[in-house]
């Protein structure tokens, strides 16, 4: 397939914008791409130096980028993570796709690729004013359970890499 | 519904210019999905689950509240609590699996399984921010005793949509702003409300145009601010807009033609056969200034709210049977208003 906008090389860069409600596709080659990234309109609404590293790094790779009308969920580098959330089954694709995160367990389990998200909707802010009664030592054990439960997943799917990550998560969180 | 006095008819704080305050504090379960996600086993055990919190055992408001099941409501009861502001229009167009706790005068209505899985709305007339929140704080505080809400000391109140994260919080009052609308003074004010982490929109929320000159004004950040301080912004950003509005007034009430137009208003209300809502939004935005600075005596603020409730299109059909159609609630609706203003005359 042809670029959509030189028409002339080959395109290997697959983006979608849902602005709103309004998606547009796009199939573009490297360069083109490239020259979408530095426009100062795009710059300015999306992240997109995440959204490309992948392409850039040599990965021809489908990427994708998703706002919705109550804040921009940002770049997603891939959309091939097999990540569900252990109590609702969300993975992060439908999260961005819906805006609504599946379940409150979602905000510990995808809490990295949220935070983006959470950022650009309230700044750096951390949480002030009333807290629920469960005491910072009930969330600590609820985070240690969900991160043991991660752990057995782990194991059990031989990603020994992330298990002696969530592992040692787990030590320091019980020291 | 039943007949007793609702929190409208009271007239609160600066009821001249402030219609009503609003808190709505979203909350959620741990171990369920956020409502969009749900089943409907999921659904009926959420709602049992909150009523039980709040109307059962040894609840200390067990006898405050009622609790309804959504889809026992009809369309029309549905589309009232929607025109009332005690339930979503979301809420009412799809009310399978969902259901309010609504206590007696209206004042407190919790939605379970709308967005979130437990929204506590507190409304008061006028200008109550403080004590609107106090009461959404105790009922919060009881709920969370039993049902012990998701929470995360980063992240604040966990909630379906990330936007509310943190307190949880949305504070809004609703404002009566004809004059300020009028001379511009409104478009000016709006356009900085967002810098200082405010909305302002029309009386629907989200997305609506304002009917009558009614504005609703809320708080937009949820994290990384109090609830104190939310309310104190509000409170300041309120009062800042009430004044320039009574500003407004004061120029606006010097002209001949505004003082003819609120009698006008009058004289149609008093003798009208036939009244549209339409019609009605904009004599009543007129009166509701005629009768707060003086120019039409004989009626109240509160008066005039409770008859602004009673003349809405679901209201009508709920008291008078669903087969109103459109021309014959125009008849009612121009009935009712006959009576009320009655005994008005100008000042």
């Amino acid at each position: 397939m042809l670029c959509e906008k030189c028409k002339k090389n080959e395109a290997n860069a697959y983006i979608k914008t849902n602005v709103n409600g309004e998606v547009h596709e796009y199939h573009l080659c490297s360069q083109c791409a490239a020259e979408l990234k530095n426009s100062e309109e795009f710059g300015s609404l999306f992240n997109f130096e995440s959204m490309f590293s992948p392409m850039f790094s040599g990965f021809d790779m489908v990427s994708s980028l998703l706002s919705s009308p109550f804040g921009s969920f940002g770049a997603m580098p891939s959309l091939t993570s097999g990540k569900r959330c252990s109590v609702c089954g969300s993975d992060f694709r439908s999260i961005a796709d819906s805006g609504r995160v599946g379940c409150p367990n979602c905000y510990t389990e995808f809490r990295g690729r949220l935070a983006p998200t959470i950022k650009k909707l309230h700044g750096n802010s951390i949480h002030c004013g009333k807290h629920s009664k469960v005491t910072t030592q009930e969330s600590k054990e609820n985070e240690t359970a969900t991160l043991k439960k991660q752990l057995a997943e782990a194991v059990k799917a031989e990603n020994y890499e992330l298990a002696a990550e969530l592992r040692d998560k787990i030590k320091a969180m019980e020291a | 519904m039943s007949d007793n006095k609702k929190w409208y008819e009271s007239e609160g704080e600066r009821s001249d210019v402030v219609i009503s305050t609003r808190i709505r504090l979203a909350r959620n379960l741990n171990g369920y999905p956020f409502p969009h996600l749900m089943n409907q086993a999921h659904r009926k055990e959420v709602r049992e689950k909150v009523r039980d919190a709040l109307v059962g055992g040894n609840s200390s408001l067990r006898d405050s509240f009622r609790y309804i099941e959504a889809e026992t409501l009809s369309q029309v009861e549905l589309a009232s609590l929607a025109g009332r502001h005690l339930i979503s229009p979301e809420f009412a167009n799809a009310p399978e699996g969902r259901a309010l706790l609504l206590m007696e005068d209206e004042s407190v209505c919790i939605m379970i399984n709308e967005e979130d899985h437990v929204r506590i709305q507190v409304m008061a007339s006028g200008m109550q921010l403080e004590k609107a929140y106090d009461m959404a704080d105790k009922i919060d505080t009881l709920l969370d005793e039993t049902l012990q809400f998701a929470f995360d000391e980063e992240l604040g109140y966990l909630t379906a949509c990330p936007t509310n994260l943190g307190t949880g919080m949305r504070a809004s009052v609703m404002l009566h702003l004809p004059a300020s609308e009028a001379d511009g003074t409104l478009r000016r004010v709006a356009a900085s409300l967002g810098k200082i982490g405010a909305t302002i929109r029309g009386s629907y929320g989200e997305g609506s145009q304002s009917t009558g000159a009614m504005y609703q004004i809320s708080n937009q950040v949820t994290l990384g601010i109090s609830e104190k301080d939310t309310l104190s912004n509000l409170s300041d950003i309120s009062n800042q807009i009430i004044s320039l509005e009574k500003k407004s007034r004061e120029k606006l009430l010097q002209s001949e033609s505004y003082q003819d137009s609120v009698w006008r208003a009058l004289g149609i209300l008093k003798t009208a056969r036939v009244m549209s809502s339409g019609e009605f939004a904009g004599l009543y935005s007129a009166l509701r200034v005629g009768v707060a600075e003086g120019l039409v005596k004989g009626l109240t603020l509160g008066q005039l709210s409770e008859a602004y409730e009673a003349v809405q299109p679901a209201r009508l059909m709920e008291q008078y049977g669903q087969e109103l159609n459109s021309a014959q609630r125009d008849k009612k609706r121009a009935e009712i208003l006959r009576g009320v203003f009655k005994n008005t005359d100008i000042a």
